[in-house]
């Protein structure tokens, strides 16, 4: 198996085929073998348009193939990896490529608010996904206490590795208070405390583990791949909590028999400060309610107990919707491999992904993706 | 300077209902396991009963969470306040919260159901619902 991601940022110069014919070209080389392999193809996008991965591949010489497109939202590039993985898995195909690809900067959204269905009922009435998390931390921290600092400290941590990570969009440090200070979107969330608009397309290669080491002396394997649909918001009743990514870690985890103490590094949602805390609970990292001490304490930052989006997460290394879920698989897989540079988790042997996509109203959310790698 | 006195027109039919000084949401209720759901639902979706009744609810709830929001959203200009309500009949919903004149929001105090204007369309009134503190 290997990965490869164009730098994330804003390239209004480059098209979808550009960006995604970039990382599959990196991926191939990355994973050792040769185009003609490739015998199957997942791609995602959210605005890239139809046929995306036909488009794509076309422009790298892969051609004649079975390509399946999807859409998830954010959640998409894990829905295409699951779809090359079950592929494989199933013995369908010995040799299959999962890419995402955005570009924000060329597509309908540019500068624009998204726009709610005339039938969403909650989006006519002003609801957006900014004030969404809001209401949730707002809750945190009245129930839990969850302070500001605690919230700032996750971009902070983040920024800090995606200072690291040549991929990233944000390669700058900030301090807590550039963080707090920065513009009010919805309170209490600041600019700072909110993933950016981004570019980039990422890839990775999976191949059958009979074949795997032909190309690679140490392939990294999937050990778990879990995929589900939020609830009805009226069964929602923890609003502190996000009771589908604990259910799609829990399916996880007992498909790959490990634990989160098992655990070496973690590439999770981070759209907003906020969520990155909640999912520390909900993939079982502490215990409820703990997510603002557990930050606190250092050890979700690189060197720390449980490495926390060494990448820099969505927040430093940036949101091409589609592109993300795809991206964080193969920092895993760097990882894994331990030739992630100076964002190395030092002896990383498993990997966890998590992405959570769409707002659908009256859902939790659309999608949430959960994999598990071991090495 | 005065103009016509503009149409009123309410957000979305059947939605809400406005009877002399009070004001009621309009949702409906699962006669076999009670769930009430708003908006109206065709079928209960926790225990697929298609026994649903027509129920006026919402008057009053308890601020669950708030938030004020600096981004503009389709038809909202910030700043804008908005909020999950725990409704009586115990289920949640988002709502604006109407102009708390300097009250201070916080979690958990009491809020009461209004029928006010939302938005502007031309020369129509876009009316909707909305919560605000009882004192």
């Amino acid at each position: 198996m290997g990965g490869g991601s164009t730098v994330f940022g804003k390239f209004p110069e480059r098209s979808c085929e550009e960006l995604g014919g970039e990382a599959v070209l990196a991926a191939i080389e990355d994973a050792g073998i040769r185009r003609k392999d490739v015998q199957f193809a997942s791609c995602a996008t959210v605005f890239g348009g139809y046929c995306i991965g036909q488009r794509v591949l076309k422009e790298v010489g892969i051609t004649g193939v079975e390509i399946v497109n999807v859409e998830n939202a954010c959640a998409g590039g894990a829905t295409a990896f699951r779809e090359s993985w079950l592929r494989v898995a199933t013995g369908q195909y010995d040799v299959a490529v999962a890419l995402g690809v955005e570009s924000m900067t060329t597509s309908p959204m540019v500068g624009k608010l998204i726009e709610p269905p005339a039938d969403d009922l909650e989006g006519q009435m002003g609801l957006t996904v900014p004030i969404f998390f809001a209401l949730m931390m707002k809750r945190r921290m009245h129930e839990f206490g969850t302070t500001l600092q605690q919230a700032a400290q996750i971009s902070v941590k983040n920024h800090r590795h995606g200072a690291l990570n040549p991929y990233s969009q944000y390669k700058k440090e900030l301090t807590a208070e550039e963080v707090l200070n920065s513009r009010m979107i919805c309170e209490p969330l600041t600019l700072l405390q909110c993933c950016p608009n981004t570019d980039g397309a990422a890839a990775v290669v999976l191949c059958a583990s009979h074949i795997a080491k032909r190309y690679v002396s140490k392939p990294v394997t999937v050990a778990a791949s879990a995929l589900r649909s939020g609830d009805y918001l009226y069964r929602w009743k923890d609003a502190t909590f996000s009771d589908m990514s604990h259910k799609a870690a829990r399916q996880a985890y007992e498909m790959a028999a490990c634990g989160p103490e098992d655990l070496d590094c973690i590439e999770l949602h981070d759209p907003f400060t906020i969520c990155e805390l909640m999912h520390y609970e909900d993939l079982g990292l502490c215990e409820k309610g703990e997510g603002g001490k557990l930050i606190e304490s250092g050890a979700t930052l690189l060197g720390g107990k449980i490495p926390v989006n060494p990448s820099g997460g969505l927040l430093s290394k940036g949101h091409p919707l589609s592109a993300t879920g795809v991206a964080q698989v193969a920092e895993s897989v760097w990882q894994l491999r331990g030739v992630a540079g100076q964002r190395q988790v030092a002896g990383a042997r498993v990997a966890l992904t998590h992405v959570v996509g769409g707002y659908v109203a009256g859902l939790e959310s659309g999608a949430v993706g959960v994999h598990i790698f071991k090495i | 300077m005065s103009e016509e006195p503009k149409e009123h027109i309410p957000f979305r039919k059947g939605l809400f209902v406005q009877e002399a000084d009070k004001a009621y949401l309009i949702g409906n209720r699962c006669k076999d396991c009670g769930q009430v759901f708003f908006p109206s639902r065709a079928f209960c979706f926790q225990c697929s009963s298609q026994r649903m009744e027509t129920v006026k609810l919402g008057r009053r709830g308890q601020l669950h969470s708030f938030t004020t929001s600096h981004m503009a959203s389709t038809h909202f200009l910030p700043p804008y306040t908005v909020g999950w309500i725990d409704l009586a009949e115990g289920i949640r919903i988002f709502s604006p919260i109407k102009d708390t004149e300097g009250q201070n929001l916080q979690i958990g105090m009491e809020m009461g159901l209004v029928i006010d204007e939302l938005w502007q369309e031309g020369n129509r009134r876009i009316v909707g619902y909305k919560y605000r503190p009882i004192s």
